[in-house]
Formats: structure tokens, C-alpha cells, sequence
């Protein structure tokens, strides 16, 4: 498929006897917002997993820019250029905002590190504030943008984002889903998860809906926000 | 001697065996920091790098010093190779026995780490076997060993009643800068944050690109090798050893890294020093025999008052 930068083919995984993916399937094409949507357990945070090289594949085959990539180990896809915002944030708690920062960009040895750290302090101007505080002493939303940061400091070319709303003040949700944008303006290519179908649809190009492990629903975002399927169960619609 | 000369007296012994202590103390600390292992057979990997440097010893020929003048170039080569053989030991342990247990349950490991003590134990007891001159030609494995004084007993404050000989003045030259090498590369060094991002936040650090087992492997080479370099002052300044000694020292050593606060650097190097010094008051003013009662009645007393030891983390974190 022209243009296809992640291509996640009929994928199975889960942890212990349970399979929490089923023969899901996805592609993203380069440059595009395509979100996952679908209730708690559904799965998507395993596919992110599987993607990411945490959660090995029982069957099926992800594909990172033609390139086989569910045989890798995690640190070998980040070197590729997949990141991920994982679910909860997952922040260094006694290392300070600047080394959590800095620690996304662990496997560059360019010179331009430092600029994109400007960068990403102008995109959260409150991090800039907290440099020298410790992770774990900044509030949910902060920490949400720390991990934000710190996933592009690697310079991915396709960002995994797991629910990046999740336990956030609405109006810092709003804040970070701007951040999106302009990110997504930028050029870079974002898968993101979400359970708050809502706020997801109306950033992302194309959706899928994920129910127990497998797509269920697909098409452009737009259509999705339409359907009846989805305005019933995840938009909390009659 | 005066009361407070002995007192100094016994502050010098007490700091000498606690920097000794120390550095064993980070070797558990480190480990547990990031993988959550009390690494048991940690105090016996100690006692098998005495051996070696016995071993050592006797094969280069080194002897008594001279005109109580300290041979350093005996201490030289003791103290480059003794140190790698315990990083290698202990990496390799990891690999074979810890490694495949990594996300087995957490007493997997733990009874694994006490059986390869007992590898451990076994081994020296083999060592001290061997028909060298150093292990009186094998005949009485078990029983302690000489250990040859490379390091002279010589007073270097003259007629003092205070002694301060090259051995203490040996324990803190070496013992000093590794400190202070360990503080450098753990703070600011790629592969320090690298290690402090693993025992933080395991699953964040492979998202990064942390290569996990690597950072893990790291810290059992750096663990072995301050084990090894305890090894050789251990055995310099004590001048005994046998194949048991590992379960006493690396109690003492076990029992510092809790008490400064497992997993914290800093507190292994105070629980340590503590841990030396009372050891040394004990045996002045009380008496050798209940110096284990005071030394684990102090340590019952501080994790009553901070359980999580002087200097461990006690701060809730926000998830």
C-alpha cells in the first residue's frame, strides 16, 4: 500500500492465557491521525504494546515503514522511530523534568538534542517552569505533557498515544489535544487511543472502533462521528 | 591510653571496616534498585575474591614487605584483577541464573540467589583445597587462611598511642575515589540516568530505548567489581580468610544497605559506615560477644522509627 507507514496485519497477543488482541488489523499512512477508540479492555493498549515491542505477537505481523518489526526488541523499534505515551504516563518519579526530557532522546548522539529541547519547552512552557523539579511532584496534566515531551525528544516519525485524556482536567485535555494538532501540522504521523471517542474523532483523519480485540468499525473520522453505531456506545447518544 | 584515645582508636577501626562495608553494601543496594533481588550470594562472590587474591598472591611470589615498607606493586595487581574477576562472576550469575527468572515470581530469584551462594561457599571450599603454599598446600581446606601482609603494621604516628598504620591509610585511598567515581557516573553520566530510569520506571525506560537487560547487567558488573575491590582491602586489612566469611561479612553488608535505605547509594555508604562503627564501639565498650545483638538491635530500632530505612525514599509519588 503506497503511502502505508505502520501496517499492523491480523495481529493476536496477550498476556497469560488470554488473548486481548484477536486478528486485529490497521494501517496509518504517513502524515495522517488515525485513532483507536473503543471501551475499557477492548484492547487497545495491548496493540500499542505489540507495536511497541513490549508485548510480543502470538500470530500475525506489524510492519514499520516495510520493514518487518514485531521480531525486535522495544529499544531497536524506538531506533526505527516509534514512540509511545503510554497509558498513565509512566514518568521517571525521582528524575528531574529536564533528565526525564533528556532521556527521550537516550539513543540520538546528534547536536541538535538541545534544540529540540527549546522547542518542546516552548510547546509546554510549563515544563520550562518545573526543569528542576522531580517527575513524580508535578500534577496529572504536567505530567502528561512531560511524557508527551519526552516521546518526541527521541524525533519519532510515528508517535503512539494511549489515552492521553485519561484522568485530566477537561480543560488541560483540551490543551494537550491542541498540542496534537500542531504537532500533527508538523508533519508527524500519530496513532492515538482513546476512550473519550468524542475528542479523538474530531482531531484524527480516519478511526477505528475496537471491540473485545478486533475492529469492529472503520472509515473516516467524519463518517465515524455520523454513525449511529458509534453515537449509541461511545458518544453516550440515545 | 587515654579515654579519648581510645575512642579515636576505635573510630579509626570502626570507619576503616565500615568503608569495607560500604562497598559490599553497594553491590546488594544497586542490585535491588533495579531489579528487586536481594542478591544473596553477593557476600560469598566477596569471599571468593579473597581467595582469588590469595591466589594471586602466591602465584606472583609476593611476600612480606621490607623494612615495613608497603609493596605496592603487590597491591597493584590485586587490586586490577580481583575487581574483574567478581564483575565478571556476578554478571555471569545474572545471565544464567537470574536473567531467565526475570518476570518469574519474586521468590524464583531470591532462592536461586541462595543457591548460587552456596556455588559460591562450595567453590571456596574447593579452592582452599588446592596445593598451593598460600592455602598450606591444601591440607585443612576449611580452615582460615593467612593472608600475606603486603601491607606493613608500622605506626606512621610515631610514638602515638593512637596507631593509624598503611592499612587504614590503604582502606580510604581506595575506597574514597570509588565512591566518588560510583557518585559521578550514577549522577551524570548517560548510562547512570539510564540505570536510575530502569529502577524507576522499568516499561518507560524500553519505551525510551533503554536497552533493559544491558543497564541490568551493568549494575552486577559494577556491584562485582566493589566487591572485589573489597575483597582485596578486606583481606589486607583483616589478613584472615575462609570459605564461610562471605554469610558474616555480607550480613553486615546486607544489613547496612537496609539500614541506610535499600536501594539508595548514599544510604548504603552511611549504613555502612554506621554499621562499622558501632561494631567497633561495641566490641570496645560493651562486650565482642553481643556486639550482633547490638548491631541488629540498632537496625530493628531505625526501621521501627523510618522503615524504609535513614535515607530511603519515604516520599509518596503521584502514579
Amino acid at each position: 500500500m503506497a503511502g502505508a507507514l505502520l501496517e499492523v496485519d491480523t495481529i493476536v497477543a496477550g498476556y497469560g492465557p488470554v488473548d486481548a488482541v484477536r486478528g486485529l488489523s490497521l494501517t496509518v499512512n504517513e502524515g495522517e491521525v488515525v485513532t483507536l477508540i473503543g471501551a475499557n479492555g477492548a484492547g487497545k493498549t495491548s496493540t500499542v504494546n505489540a507495536i511497541s515491542g513490549v508485548l510480543r505477537l502470538r500470530s500475525g505481523a506489524i510492519r514499520f515503514a516495510g520493514e518487518r518489526i514485531d521480531t525486535l526488541q522495544a529499544h531497536a523499534i524506538v531506533e526505527r522511530g516509534v514512540a509511545q505515551v503510554p497509558e498513565g504516563r509512566r514518568i521517571f518519579p525521582r528524575l528531574s523534568v529536564l533528565e526525564n526530557l533528556q532521556l527521550g532522546a537516550y539513543l540520538r548522539k546528534d547536536r541538535e538534542i538541545q534544540k529540540d529541547l527549546d522547542w518542546i519547552m516552548e510547546l509546554f512552557p510549563i515544563l520550562r517552569e518545573r526543569r528542576p523539579q522531580l517527575g513524580g511532584t508535578l500534577s496529572g496534566g504536567e505530567q502528561q505533557m512531560l511524557a508527551i515531551g519526552r516521546a518526541l525528544m527521541c524525533r519519532p516519525k510515528l508517535l503512539l498515544m494511549d489515552e492521553p485524556s485519561m484522568g485530566i482536567a477537561p480543560l488541560l485535555a483540551a490543551k494537550i489535544y491542541e498540542s496534537i494538532r500542531q504537532l500533527s501540522e508538523r508533519g508527524l504521523t500519530v496513532l492515538l487511543i482513546e476512550q473519550n471517542a468524542h475528542l479523538a474523532l474530531r482531531l484524527a483523519n480516519r478511526g477505528y472502533v475496537v471491540e473485545t480485540g478486533s475492529v469492529v468499525l472503520e472509515g473516516p473520522a467524519a463518517t465515524l462521528l455520523g454513525d449511529p453505531r458509534v453515537r449509541k456506545a461511545y458518544l453516550g447518544e440515545d | 591510653m587515654t579515654n579519648s584515645e581510645v575512642l579515636v582508636q576505635q573510630l579509626i577501626i570502626g570507619l576503616s571496616n565500615g568503608m569495607i562495608i560500604a562497598l559490599i553494601a553497594l553491590g546488594y543496594t544497586m542490585v535491588y534498585g533495579i531489579v528487586e533481588l536481594i542478591n544473596f550470594s553477593h557476600g560469598d562472590l566477596f569471599m571468593l575474591g579473597t581467595f582469588l587474591a590469595l591466589t594471586v598472591v602466591g602465584a606472583l611470589g609476593l611476600g612480606e614487605p621490607l623494612d615495613g615498607q608497603v609493596i605496592t606493586w603487590g597491591v597493584i595487581p590485586l587490586l586490577i584483577i580481583v575487581p574483574v574477576f567478581c564483575a565478571a562472576v556476578n554478571w555471569t550469575a545474572d545471565r544464567l541464573a537470574y536473567r531467565p527468572l526475570r518476570n518469574a515470581p519474586r521468590l524464583a530469584p531470591l532462592v536461586s540467589a541462595i543457591g548460587v551462594s552456596f556455588v559460591y561457599m562450595n567453590i571456596g571450599l574447593f579452592w582452599g583445597g588446592l596445593p598451593m603454599e598460600v592455602f598450606n598446600m591444601g591440607t585443612a581446606p576449611a580452615a582460615p587462611k593467612d593472608f600475606t601482609a603486603l601491607v606493613s603494621y608500622d605506626n606512621l604516628l610515631g610514638d602515638s598511642n593512637i596507631t593509624l598504620t598503611a592499612k587504614e591509610v590503604l582502606v580510604f585511598a581506595v575506597t574514597t575515589p570509588l565512591l566518588m567515581a560510583l557518585t559521578v557516573m550514577v549522577k551524570y553520566t548517560r548510562l547512570g540516568r539510564a540505570m536510575r530510569a530502569v529502577a524507576q520506571e522499568p516499561t518507560a525506560a524500553r519505551l525510551v530505548g533503554i536497552h533493559v537487560d544491558s543497564v541490568i547487567g551493568v549494575a552486577f558488573i559494577l556491584g562485582g567489581a566493589l566487591a572485589g575491590f573489597a575483597s582485596v582491602i578486606y583481606a589486607l586489612y583483616n589478613n584472615t580468610i575462609y570459605f564461610q566469611m562471605g554469610f558474616r561479612v555480607g550480613m553486615d553488608a546486607f544489613t547496612a544497605a537496609v539500614l541506610g535505605g535499600i536501594g539508595s547509594l548514599p544510604g548504603a555508604v552511611l549504613g555502612g559506615i554506621l554499621i562499622g562503627v558501632i561494631r567497633a564501639f561495641s566490641d570496645q565498650y560493651i562486650a565482642t560477644e553481643w556486639t550482633n545483638v547490638v548491631v541488629f538491635a540498632v537496625l530493628i530500632l531505625a526501621l521501627f522509627f523510618r522503615p524504609s530505612g535513614l535515607l530511603g525514599s519515604t516520599a509518596a509519588e503521584k502514579v
